[in-house]
């Protein structure tokens, strides 16, 4: 089902009120509106992350590295993405 | 993923703006030449504009922070901490234009409340101040056209009838503003909420 950007951006601060109690069903949260913003042709550097950073926190490296990729395609300029790219990378190494 | 020279002079602007303590018109310029060159470079960076934003915003210069608000909400609308700070400004800009001190004829009006309508943020507070304004300047027409809009958009609210009135009696059009007259005593007692009046007792 088609989601407006209303209810993905409900999902996004549901995820967020949820980070740190329950970090894996925000992480199905984000990972459910990326796939919902695509879907709507919306493409989000802060979206992904925001999913980045929490994979960090679940130290799922790679899938983080794969996010903040995303984050750098979109918006190359984004300076918290780049920090967070410098340490991924080098953990993944 | 972008690299290269170009790339690296262009975060190195960045962080020098971020980091420039000593004048804040040159972070902003820095801010500014960056997003000219990545407009260049077929990026619009949501990032660049919020950081900008965040600046102009310490500058005091909120009309130009709300600005740079709206494009990053553009280039990125399901950034949360992006439409926190936008809805903040949006805020403080409604504040600033309703702000009871302001003579109601102040020049400033029509651009804030520009700024406001044309970013959807414009609350019934902003739509009176300009339906005062063009009644204190006027423009009588405009303040008749813009007075019905609100009783359309706010047929509940005592204030939109009243301003109605107000205008079409500066009109010289008595009829309307007596209609609008009774309309405005229709809605001054609000109904209760789920009909019960007075103090609930056990």
């Amino acid at each position: 089902m088609r989601r407006t950007k209303d209810e993905i951006l409900r999902k996004v601060q549901a995820a967020q009120t949820l980070g740190s109690e329950d970090p894996e069903r925000a992480e199905l949260l984000l990972r459910s509106a990326v796939r919902e913003a695509e879907a709507l042709g919306l493409s989000s550097p802060t979206l992904h992350l925001q999913l980045a950073e929490l994979l960090h926190r679940l130290r799922k490296t790679r899938q983080a590295l794969a996010e903040v990729i995303e984050v750098l395609e979109l918006d190359p300029f984004n300076l918290v993405a780049r920090n967070l790219h410098r340490i991924l990378d080098g953990r993944a190494r | 993923m972008v690299t290269g020279t170009k790339l690296e002079a262009l975060l190195g602007k960045i962080r020098r703006a971020l980091d420039e303590r000593g004048s804040a018109e040159a972070a902003e310029t820095l801010f500014r030449e960056v997003i000219a060159e990545a407009h260049k470079l077929g990026f619009v960076s949501a990032y660049v504009h919020y950081v900008l934003a965040g600046a102009l915003d310490r500058m005091g210069k909120l009309e130009m922070a709300f600005d740079e608000l709206k494009k990053a909400v553009q280039a990125d609308p399901l950034a949360l901490p992006v439409r926190h700070a936008f809805q903040d400004v949006a805020a403080r800009l409604r504040a600033a234009l309703a702000d009871p001190t302001r003579a109601a004829d102040d020049t400033d009006i029509p651009r804030l409340y520009t700024l406001l309508v044309e970013a959807g943020e414009a609350d019934l507070e902003a739509h009176l101040t300009m339906v005062r304004f063009a009644l204190a300047t006027a423009q009588l027409e405009r303040a008749r056209t813009l007075a019905q809009a609100v009783t359309t958009l706010f047929p509940a609210v005592r204030e939109a009838w009243e301003a109605l009135a107000r205008v079409a009696r500066a009109q010289g059009d008595g009829a309307a503003a007596a209609r609008a007259e009774t309309e405005a005593a229709g809605v001054q007692v609000p109904v209760p909420l789920f009909g019960v009046t007075g103090k609930a007792t056990a």
